[in-house]
């Protein structure tokens, strides 16, 4: 596992989805406070969205680990307050070292993980490192992972024939044949092809049965709800589960009235598509918010994309996700 | 001398072995499982069809709910008859020979029953047979481990409308099974374990479905081609006759060869995902799954032992006799005997197929992809259904009643000898060789031995 080291401001996608996500942990945390939790993921080079969690949900404890000690050198001169803590730690010892990392932090109770996973080559390894940290989660806890479901990382040829050679139905049965054969008891074995756009569903179907194998072998009748559920596509398309942590005794709810990004159920993925919008763009779009998609699209005079139903489609999701829009402007620091 | 008293002690079981301790012995997916190879075995018995034709299970099927709520499980294979209703519901068969000619599996009297007390607090058997409709009930009372009573109500009618079959009730689970049920990890496992045990059933006809899904067979297919005088990718395949059991075992490539560099991750993942290994199927059914120890042959008669390298490498040895007492299943069920000749027979020509495979794949060691072209060449294919290379091109094997097909593989067009090199050092050295090398510390340590030899290599010969 590593981290990305793209700056946020060449991936709107991402930044759109970070924001979702700081604003679920503000709508959360509170029912046990924010200073009753650890925030702990791998923070880059820069530790951006320590400082961000940090900044805007007022958890003060955090923790950052990465393989590299170089990184981790880096990572201390950057730190955004004193109480950050950046180790040298692989994510498959994450686990186990759980205890120890809350432990840390005075007075902290609960974490809030993230497994920002970008490797598709390790799929298993990952999912079996979900399921090792999940089942040593306590109630209050948010998990949130992200994998790679870049559909030629399954299909790397395209339509070349590969899967008539493989003797699959179809290019779909196909991929799905090699999801299966690299995380096997973990895809949900119902699952009989992936088409060209299932990939996200297929891995977040394949993470909510990694849960519940999680859940099962905690022993300790551990649930886990999924309340984001996001996929998007900078460079390569990513897809993320956010779930929290509860227990018959110890309830931990997200209120669907309040959170508007609460899914049905696993398979009710948020899209993140945020139109490239000039500055001048926004403005004028912003401006006339409480018209209709398609009358938006008229007065723009011109599409935002290829369609014209993907032009308003795209006006949509910039309605739908306008408060989480970045919007970058360079600063001498 | 005090006077000798005659007394006698009770020898018999008690009620807490059968329904408490008796089932710990088995997993809750395998209890389920016995309870599919019932309704096959009645299938069997029921079926009209030539059990070695094509699909003489078509029309059968087995339907299972599994919720947290229930348990059910109903067939049309045919129902209980009369005649085997005394002894279905006694604990071990007093007749291991009921079924005759037929190749069912049940044996040992005790699959149906001991998947009951495992699942149930009460439970409820249904049957309809060409002779007459019956059920009978588990009471919470009847299966109390203190109480003694062993008798069970069984309330009979004549014949019902509708087809033929059994239906099983647990309409009361225990606490555990039912939060079992409520899981979608051992839901998703048992729904692949059917597949996978039943794959070569369900692809003659049989079908299963779980909540209403149904369920597709999982059956080994192998990279092969027509025969022919070119060196191509081909399984090793043997057919043969021992003490009437029919023998099949067909080994080779069920994908292209494993790159190094995926090697090395995978020897660190503690789960193979895949298909790979040897199994072993008794009149159709999966006795053994993807096995890679010395059991089938690994490590043993020249064969190396299992390695991830080896991980393109499956195999499928298959026994079929009508009396089921010859096969070499153990006897605690689902098992192999590993130590019967027929057994023996078979692992002989295993090692001999494996290591045609593993010494293909040690010859294009390090130069994988170059073998790529020979897998494009070829197809995979089904092995039980159509890969017939052993009896319609095989050669008599000497002194046993059996063909066996050796493929002639591909060789490397290179044909260098080569010799692997591998060493150890610390993380952060390869890291730093790697950035040197790469701009990149996070390649594969493999790849930075390899630059750093062939760097080197280029030195030396100026
Ligand atoms: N689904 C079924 N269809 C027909 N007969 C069945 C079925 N389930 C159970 N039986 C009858 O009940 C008997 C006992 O089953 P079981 O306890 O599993 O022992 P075994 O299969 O070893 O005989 C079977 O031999 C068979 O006669
Ligand atoms: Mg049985």
């Amino acid at each position: 596992m590593s981290a990305s080291t793209i700056p946020y401001r060449l991936r709107p996608n991402k930044f759109i989805d970070r924001e979702i996500f700081v604003d679920l942990i503000n709508h959360l945390v509170p029912q046990r406070g924010a200073s009753e939790y650890v925030y702990i993921s791998m923070g880059g080079m820069h530790l951006v969205d320590h400082s961000i969690v940090y900044r805007r949900t007022g958890i003060p404890n955090l923790y950052s680990f990465d393989h590299e000690e170089k990184t981790v050198r880096r990572q201390n001169f950057n730190r955004p307050l004193e109480t950050v803590f950046c180790e040298q730690l692989g994510s498959d010892q994450l686990a186990s070292k759980l205890d120890q990392i809350v432990s840390n932090f005075d007075n902290a109770a609960n974490v809030v993980v993230w497994l920002d996973y970008t490797d598709p080559n390790q799929r298993l390894e990952q999912l079996q490192e979900t399921a090792a940290v999940a089942m040593r989660l306590q109630p209050g806890d948010i998990l949130r992972v992200t994998v790679n479901t870049h559909i030629p990382t399954l299909d790397e040829n395209g339509d070349s024939g590969a899967w008539k050679a493989a003797g699959a139905e179809s290019p779909g049965a196909y991929r799905c044949e090699r999801l299966r054969a690299q995380i096997g008891e973990y895809l949900p074995t119902d699952l009989r092809a992936i088409a060209e756009t299932g990939f996200p569903s297929a891995m977040l179907g394949s993470i909510s049965v990694t849960l519940s194998k999680a859940s099962r072998e905690s022993g300790a009748g551990l649930n886990f709800q999924p309340v984001l559920l996001t996929s998007y596509k900078d460079g390569q398309r990513m897809t993320t589960a956010t779930v929290i942590v509860d227990s018959e005794d110890h309830p931990f709810r997200a209120d669907s009235k309040t959170w508007r990004f609460m899914p049905k159920d696993w398979m009710d993925v948020l899209e993140i598509s945020a139109p490239d919008l000039s500055l001048r763009e926004k403005y004028r779009i912003d401006h006339e918010i409480s018209k209709s998609s398609a009358d938006i699209n008229q007065s723009l005079g011109f599409p935002l994309s290829e369609t014209e139903n993907k032009s308003i489609a795209a006006i949509e999701s910039y309605k739908m996700l306008r408060r989480y829009y970045p919007s970058f402007h360079h600063t001498e620091a | 001398m005090t006077e000798e008293t005659p007394a006698e002690l009770f020898g018999g079981p008690t009620k807490r072995f059968f329904v408490s301790m008796l089932t710990r012995d088995i997993e809750l997916d395998d209890a389920i499982l016995d309870l599919v190879d019932n309704c096959i075995d009645g299938a069997m018995r029921t079926t009209s069809a030539a059990l070695d034709s094509d699909k003489p299970y078509a029309g059968f099927r087995a339907d299972l709910t599994v919720t947290p709520e229930k348990f059910e499980i109903s067939d049309n294979c045919g129902g209980i008859p009369s005649d085997y209703i005394e002894e279905a519901f006694q604990l071990g068969r007093p007749n291991i020979k009921k079924d005759g000619d037929l190749p069912t599996v049940g044996m040992y009297g005790i699959g149906m029953k001991r998947a009951i007390f495992k699942m149930g607090k009460t439970a409820t058997v249904f049957s309809n047979a060409d002779d007459g409709a019956f059920h009978v009930d588990y009471s919470a009372q009847w299966l109390n481990p203190e109480n003694t009573e062993w008798t069970l109500p069984i309330s009979r009618q004549g014949r019902k409308n509708g087809d033929n079959g059994v239906r099983i009730l647990v309409s009361d689970l225990k606490d555990e099974i039912s939060k079992a049920f409520s899981n979608k990890s051992f839901l998703n496992r048992l729904m692949a374990g059917i597949q996978d045990h039943f794959g070569y059933l369900m692809q003659k006809g049989f079908e299963v479905s779980v909540n209403g899904v149904d369920l597709v067979p999982k059956t080994l297919g192998l990279y092969t081609s027509a025969h022919s005088g070119e060196s191509e990718i081909r399984p090793f395949d043997y057919s043969g006759l021992f003490d009437s059991v029919e023998i099949r075992v067909t080994v080779g490539f069920f994908r292209a060869l494993v790159r190094e560099a995926e090697i090395d991750k995978e020897t660190e993942a503690p789960v193979d995902a895949e298909a790979a290994g040897i199994s072993v199927v008794c009149n159709d059914r999966v006795i053994l799954l993807g096995d890679r120890t010395i059991k089938t042959g690994w490590g043993d008669a020249g064969v190396p032992r299992y390695h991830p390298q080896f991980r393109s490498i499956a195999g499928l040895i298959e026994f079929r006799s009508n009396d089921a007492e010859k096969l070499p299943i153990s006897t605690t069920k689902r098992g192999l005997d590993a130590g019967s000749d027929v057994y023996f027979a078979a692992r002989k020509a295993v090692t001999e197929g494996l290591k045609t495979f593993t010494s293909f794949t040690n010859r294009f060691k390090g130069i994988e992809s170059e073998a790529n072209e020979f897998f494009a060449k070829s197809a995979r294919s089904d092995v039980k259904t159509t890969i017939r290379l052993a009896q319609e091109h095989g050669t008599q094997v000497r002194g046993a009643n059996a063909k066996k097909y050796v493929p002639v593989l591909p060789e490397p067009t290179n044909k260098e000898s080569r010799k692997r090199i591998s060493f150890i050092r610390p993380d952060d050295e390869v890291r730093a060789v790697s950035e040197y090398l790469f701009q990149d510390s996070g390649q594969q340590p493999s790849i930075v031995g390899a630059e750093c030899f062939d760097r080197f290599l280029k030195e030396a010969r100026k």
